[in-house]
């Protein structure tokens, strides 16, 4: 899986690309460990995002309780399929989508 | 009924994945059913790899009149997903927010049936979807 990246600053965008499952995870997670010291408002960005499994979900909770310390964090352009995996888990309530 | 057996290991999560994606293409599942069932594939497979002690896993894909069933059917030690997976609180705070069971809980929610047997030192899941 390919992440994308863009920092202005303090304000970093992520995109991952493709799926967001197991194999994958590790990857995404890499990268979100790399920048999230220096971020105080992190976006990710599920434009290019299929779907997400319980893995994926782990890095997000991870990530929101430690923005939630320093900074925000928003989940943009989410399709249905993740949206309804957040609906259905309960992580709509905890995360910040837009 | 198509059905492969796999290997258990980790270069193969993604495997276990495409085969179902590329069956329900050919049977013409809708985008929508696939995805669920993918992520359904990345939970229960996903356990079988890291935990069970398989040395295989087969996937049996079957489509009867509207009915689509998978099974999973793997050597591993006995693990009853439906009994011995922890229960997620979904409501929970953010702070106390747990991941455990939360893959076996969509499972659950995705599907209109899971099933589980103990067979012949075999774990079977089955898991069951109207079709569309």
């Amino acid at each position: 899986m390919e992440v994308e990246k863009n920092i202005e600053g303090t304000k970093i965008t992520l995109s991952p690309v493709g799926i967001l499952d197991t194999a994958n995870a590790p990857i995404f997670e890499k990268e979100v460990d790399l920048i999230i010291d220096s971020a105080k408002e992190l976006i990710i960005d599920f434009t290019k995002t299929e779907y997400i499994s319980s893995s994926g979900l782990r890095i997000l909770l991870k990530a929101q309780k430690k923005m939630n310390v320093q900074g925000s964090m928003v989940i943009k352009n989410a399709n249905e399929s993740i949206k309804e995996v957040f609906k259905l888990t309960g992580f709509a309530e905890i995360l910040n989508v837009e | 009924m198509a059905e492969k057996e796999f290997e258990v290991n980790e270069e193969n999560l993604s495997s276990f994945q495409e085969y179902i994606e590329n069956w329900c293409e050919e049977n013409s599942i809708s985008m929508k059913l696939s995805t669920k069932f993918s992520i359904c594939v990345d939970e229960i497979a996903s356990n079988v790899v890291f935990y069970s002690g398989a040395t295989y896993l087969k996937i049996c894909c079957e489509l009867e009149e509207n009915m689509i069933s998978i099974s999973f059917i793997d050597n591993g030690k006995e693990f009853n997903p439906l009994k011995d997976a922890k229960e997620p609180d979904i409501t929970a705070k953010l702070e106390d927010r747990e991941i455990g069971g939360l893959g076996i809980f969509m499972v659950k929610k995705f599907m209109d049936s899971v099933t589980y047997e103990r067979k012949n030192n075999e774990n079977i899941l089955k898991l069951g979807i109207v079709n569309e």
